[in-house]
């Protein structure tokens, strides 16, 4: 089932939640919606789910608008962030509540199908009271597949765990979409979920979705701003556009000239450029070097974050403790080669900026 | 601490019922149970007893099903004025039955407007509508008083409802009818049972509706105790022994209900959750939204509990505007004038103004005067651990589950004489009053501190606050929703109280119900309505000022 | 909190022990002279203008009506009040049927002429209390009163009252709470017997709309137009002629108010005296257009309007007393029971 979304424009009173917004889930696809709170993600949800209606723009599943059609036959497979299990039935009738509605042959074999597939047999009878937060997820989940759904959303699903559980979940889900192999909108406001999660990214600000695209695409080349700042760790450093050199650009960075690689930009301009902090190497001959000093050291077991003064701004620099020689004070030379410097298309005004 | 308060309950409530109830249990100078059995074994009390249960389960239902509506179009829409709509569904709670009576035979009697006008619309020689001096009569009556009840408490258990839980029915394919089944139902079922528990006990209870909606072919237990107690007299109070007897009969009959209803609430307390506010639409969301079929019933429903809720105030409002004459009749202000000329009325015993007056400090003061007890009886029954807590907090119910004639006549048997002549004092009036309202203020109390998290306080006092501090700055906050609309309900009950006062008040201490009372009792037609607009415009005032700047002092 | 509350309680406590001492200390006065009475009575009968007159004439005195409920309430409360430590009232005013109840607890003192000289003016006719406990001061008859601009033909009889064209068309009064209900069924007894009574109320029920608790009541809902007969008095056409009486059987009901004076009475000589006044010929004037009844002073004059509209029936009746006192409890539980149960 292929989800399209034409055009949507959806106000609550005075506040818009989305303006014209446009999106493509291809069949089989798990895409993820990543976005800060607020953004407009759970009406986008609530609107494909059938409980709002855009006030403008059009919904189609397969090419057929379901703008009329009421939730409950629009074949949409629902997990919310507190699962929002029936807290008056047990687990077996949780699950099997979807069924009552589909003629399902052997509604019984369905529902211990999938407590199987979540790993969840034996727990038929309990309560959800009497389930740990990860179980109530892995119901809910199996609850919202028992009917078939051509379509999952998932709202949040893993927000309420801890760290660890919703890293072994997150691969669950995603072993679990593509065996069913069922088109799936994954709503998280983790962007370090959604890029290990999904086929493809989309990326929400306020209102309106940045950028679409693989979570590779989407680290390396942020469409925007926003999107550069909110999905992974980066350095935006201003500069200004010298000259053009075929597909690279030189500009001047603080008191250095560099080379880059993007196409946007006039010469002279001002322009952001992101540098991921994996991309800044220590010692490390390149296109462009230049120094800096190490003013604070974040020690994270496999990973050293280092943060250096340099080209006048203060930069995340990623080393691994194998580097053991630095330390807090010393002036040290980084090497960034010109496809790791990318300049991020000058992003429209109204993105925030984020922190 | 329990001293005061508890001395309080046992000399204004327990010994005067004690003492009117004994007299059902002595025959001939001894202890005997002969009334009791008499009472039980005779068909006529079978089945006048079991006709006061057919009737309190049928208005039940009734008022669920008039007030579930109500419910959910508070709890899913929003709408102009919705808050005053809210504050305005108790008003017919304090409309004396009297009022509501006329009303209805105004509204549906067979010569009432509905009638008339069904009569006209058909061609019709008959009324088509027998709905006065009927059992349906008195259910709708007591539906008309209770619904709101059941909107109110099914309102607040269904705001507390994640609308989440009915989002994922419906993505699981159930249509709004099975979603509301499967899942709304069973999750706001211990409030909305809760909520019924109380409306049986009110109509359990009711007697001038009976009386006065149903007629004399109607009996209860109530009415019998009135009619035994108060005018079958007989040299050796053999009535009198069985009235009391039957109130015996009834109190453990509606303690029984108390109980019940205790564990309801109870349920329903241990079940709310802290969640988000349910998102609400707009009622009115264009023209063709209006004709969507679930607008369309509820447009139906708001038609119906337009003419059973706001109809019969709109009859006596008319009714109090329109004068007989020789031609026909006309529009006029003058019982107005009338009820408001601050002359001596010997059939009021003082001026109409000051009934007025003395409803608003009868009813400010029974409320201060419940406030703390209900307070202090609501801290005792949530500290209370040990096993038979259920059973004190019925017995400091009691007085819910008694009915303000019977407390009337035990306080005219118990306060005649030294050291306590209350009778006839604004004294007595009020005891009755705070003694009949206490219970609501426990009630809409005790779940609010048990959910209160005594970490909280403590934790507040780990900081240095002080026992007073905690409690300003922590508890009362925290506290003060249920505080207020006990409050605001305790109030209710005192300006609608009639039976008592009007057993008790001597003139001077007339109260509106009362004067409406009085005013029926006159010859002229226009007088008791108005004074029962004068009801429903300060009691509907009283309750939007005391609801919006109540929240507003509270900091809600 | 719990201390605070506490305190909040005392103080209020003492705040009404106050303020009883207050009323307390009021009512102690002495020259109050408290009278009780049924509802209709105050409600719109001559209570204002006999408090008014009677304190202009006696300086000092306050006149209190205290009518809590109808006649035989008023005498229950009483009997009641007297029971458990004694009662404020001085003056009772009430219904000849509960005269022999009033005797049978003694509630009150006998009278002579020279208590109150204005009782050689009433009608010897009405004089019902050998003893003179009660003193009549109005009369009236009891009879169907039927709306003369929906009712085309008229039931002649009691027993033409049960036929089908008159399912639903007749308000009553409860027999148990009103003296108006009473009276009727007490007719019904003089027309049918002691026992054959019920017979006759069971083939009367469906022709009763409703059974009201009062007179008032079942008044209103009458002049409202839901049933096109009621339970009322002869006089009501002076009232309004619309209204108009209804004699069954040629008759009508006798009721006759009288007023005593009671036995724990701490005023008797003013309440002598206001018992002197009820039967003035100045108060007694006032009693047809206040309480629609007939003066029971001889010299009374009557409205000119009375000699036409108020209508005295051919066969005034009524059960001996002693009768209706040895036999009313029963006939007021029958009643009930089969008008509650239909059986």
């Amino acid at each position: 089932m292929r989800v399209t979304l034409r055009g949507i424009t959806k106000r609550f009173r005075t506040t818009v939640a989305l303006e014209d917004v446009s999106l493509d889930v291809g069949d089989g696809e798990l895409m993820a919606l990543v976005g800060p709170s607020g953004c407009g993600k759970t009406t986008l949800v609530r609107l494909i789910a059938g409980f709002e209606t855009p006030d403008s723009g059009d919904i189609l599943f397969d090419g057929h608008s379901v703008l009329g059609v009421p939730p409950e036959r629009r074949g949409v497979g629902l997990v919310f962030q507190n699962y929002a299990l029936f807290p008056h039935m047990n687990v077996f009738h949780n699950v099997a509540y979807g069924l009552k509605f589909k003629r399902v042959d052997r509604p019984r074999e369905r529902v211990h199908e999938l407590l199987d597939l979540v790993g969840l047999k034996g727990l038929e009878d309990r309560m959800p009271a009497e389930l740990s937060a990860g179980q109530q997820q892995r119901v809910a989940l199996a609850r919202a597949l028992a009917p078939n759904p051509q379509v999952l959303l998932l709202d949040e699903p893993l927000s309420a765990l801890d760290a660890k559980l919703r890293e072994r979940l997150r691969l669950e889900i995603r072993k679990i979409q593509r065996a069913l192999k069922i088109t799936t909108l994954y709503i998280t406001h983790d962007q370090e979920e959604a890029l290990a999660v999904a086929d493809r990214v989309a990326v929400m600000s306020v209102a309106h979705i940045e950028q679409v695209g693989a979570p590779q695409e989407v680290y390396t080349t942020p469409a925007t701003e926003f999107v550069a700042r909110f999905i992974g760790r980066g350095n935006l450093v201003m500069g200004q556009i010298l000259k053009r050199d075929g597909g690279e650009v030189i500009l001047s960075v603080g008191d250095r000239v560099m080379r880059a690689r993007g196409a946007v930009g006039e010469l002279g301009q001002s322009v952001k450029v992101l540098v991921r902090p994996e991309r800044i190497r220590l010692n490390h001959v390149a296109e462009n070097i230049f120094m800096g000093k190490i003013v604070g050291i974040e020690f994270a077991g496999d990973t050293l974050w280092l943060h250096v003064e340099a080209l006048g701004t203060t930069l995340v620099v990623k080393a691994t403790t194998l580097d053991k020689s630095v330390h807090e004070g010393e002036r040290v030379q980084l090497g960034v080669s010109a496809s790791d410097l990318y300049i991020v298309p000058p992003s429209d005004q109204r993105s925030p900026p984020i922190s | 601490m329990l001293l005061l308060p508890g001395l309080f309950l046992i000399l204004f409530f327990y010994v005067p019922l004690a003492n009117l109830l004994r007299e059902g249990l002595i025959h001939d100078g001894a202890l005997s149970l002969e009334f009791v059995k008499k009472i039980l074994t005779d068909d006529y009390f079978q089945h006048v007893i079991l006709f006061t249960l057919w009737q309190a389960l049928l208005s039940t239902l009734a008022s669920i099903v008039l007030g579930l509506p109500l419910a959910y179009v508070l709890a899913h829409y929003d709408f102009p004025l919705k808050r005053a709509v809210r504050s305005l569904t108790i008003v017919p709670f304090v409309l004396p039955a009297i009022t509501v009576a006329l009303g209805f035979a105004l509204l549906f009697g067979r010569n009432g407007y509905l009638n008339r006008f069904l009569m006209g619309l058909w061609g019709l020689s008959e009324p088509p509508l027998p709905i006065m001096y009927s059992l349906t009569g008195i259910v709708l009556a007591h539906a008309f008083y209770n619904a709101p009840i059941i909107a109110r408490t099914v309102h607040a258990a269904w705001e507390r409802l994640d609308p989440r839980y009915e989002e994922s029915a419906r993505a699981l394919g159930a249509s709004r009818f099975s979603v509301f089944k499967d899942v709304t139902l069973p999750l706001i079922l211990p409030g909305l049972l809760s909520g019924a528990a109380l409306v049986f006990i009110f109509c359990f209870l009711s007697f001038p509706i009976v009386l006065s909606v149903g007629g004399g072919r109607f009996s209860t237990i109530e009415v019998e105790i009135y009619t035994r107690v108060v005018t079958m007299l007989d040299p050796r109070f053999l009535n009198y022994k069985i009235g009391a007897a039957l109130a015996l009969v009834g109190l453990l009959l509606s303690l029984g209900m108390t109980y019940v209803y205790l564990r309801l609430q109870g349920s329903f307390a241990r079940q709310t959750e802290q969640l988000r506010p349910r998102p609400t639409v707009p009622l009115f969301a264009g023209v063709k939204d209006l004709l969507r079929p679930q607008k369309l019933l509820i447009w139906l429903y708001v038609l119906v509990s337009l003419i059973l809720f706001v109809g019969p105030m709109l009859a006596i409002v008319a009714d109090s505007l329109w004068e007989e004459t020789a031609l026909g009749g006309r529009w006029t202000l003058r019982w107005y004038a009338y009820i408001f000329t601050p002359q001596y009325e010997a059939f009021l015993g003082d001026s109409p103004l000051r009934a007025v007056l003395n409803s608003l400090a009868f009813g400010v003061g029974a409320t201060l005067l419940a406030l703390p007890l209900g307070v202090i009886f609501a801290y005792v029954i949530v500290r209370t651990r040990w096993g038979g807590r259920r059973l004190l907090d019925t017995l400091l119910m009691a007085p819910l589950a008694t009915s303000s004639i019977v407390l009337a006549f035990a306080f005219l048997r118990a306060f005649n004489a030294p050291p306590f002549r209350l009778v006839g004092t604004a004294t007595a009036v009020i005891i009755a009053h705070a003694v009949i309202i206490f219970p609501f203020i426990v009630r809409a109390l005790v779940p609010v501190l048990e959910n209160l998290d005594v970490k909280l306080i403590e934790s507040a006092r780990s900081f240095g606050a002080s026992r007073l501090r905690a409690l300003r700055e922590i508890e009362l906050p925290l506290v003060a929703p249920g505080l207020l609309a006990g409050a605001v309900f305790a109030f209710a009950l005192s300006l609608g109280e009639m039976s008592a006062t009007l057993m008790l008040a001597r003139p001077g201490l007339n109260t509106i119900p009362v004067a409406v009372y009085r005013f029926l009792s006159q010859h002229s037609l226009g007088a008791p309505s108005a004074m029962s607009a004068v009801m429903i415009v300060v009691s509907g005032v009283a309750f939007i000022v005391l609801e919006r700047f109540g929240e507003k002092a509270l900091k809600l | 909190m719990l201390r605070h509350a506490a305190l909040v309680v005392l103080l209020i406590g003492l705040g009404l022990v106050w303020s009883q001492s207050f009323s307390l200390a009021q009512a102690g006065e002495g020259s109050k002279l408290v009278v009780y009475v049924y509802e209709s009575f105050v409600s719109w009968g001559p209570a204002k203008f006999i408090k008014t007159e009677f304190e202009r004439r006696n300086p000092g005195v306050e006149v209190e009506f205290v009518a809590t409920g109808p006649s035989r309430a008023m005498l229950a409360r009483l009997v009641q009040e007297i029971q458990s430590g004694g009662t404020p009232a001085d003056v009772f005013l009430g219904e000849i049927n509960d005269v022999p109840k009033a005797k049978q607890f003694g509630l009150f003192l006998p009278l002579t002429e020279s208590d109150v000289p204005n009782l050689r003016t009433v009608s010897k006719s009405l004089l019902f209390d050998p003893e003179r406990t009660l003193i009549p001061y109005e009369h009236g008859f009891i009879t169907l009163v039927y709306d003369s601009e929906k009712l085309k033909s008229l039931p002649e009889t009691f027993s033409a009252l049960t036929q089908p064209q008159y399912h639903k068309q007749l308000i009553i009064q409860d027999a148990r709470t009103s003296s108006v209900g009473h009276a009727f069924l007490l007719w019904t007894i003089y027309n049918y017997g002691n026992v054959g009574y019920l017979d006759y109320w069971k083939q009367l029920l469906p022709t009763i709309l409703t059974i009201q608790p009062g007179w008032s009541a079942a008044y209103k809902l009458f002049t409202k137009g839901e049933a096109p007969m009621v339970v009322s008095f002869s006089t009501d056409s002076c009232f309004d002629p619309r209204y108009k009486p209804l004699l069954l059987n040629n008759q009508g009901y006798r009721t006759i108010f009288g007023a005593g004076i009671v036995r724990t009475t701490d005023n008797p000589k003013l309440s002598r005296a206001f018992l002197d006044f009820l039967l003035s010929v100045e108060v007694q004037e006032k009693l047809p257009d206040t309480e629609v009844m007939f003066p029971a002073n001889s010299q009374a004059k009557l409205p000119e309007t009375w000699r036409t509209c108020a209508v005295i029936p051919p066969n005034p009746v009524m059960l001996p007393l002693d009768m209706v006192a040895e036999n009313d409890d029963r006939w007021l539980d029958e009643w009930a029971r089969l008008v509650v149960t239909g059986r």
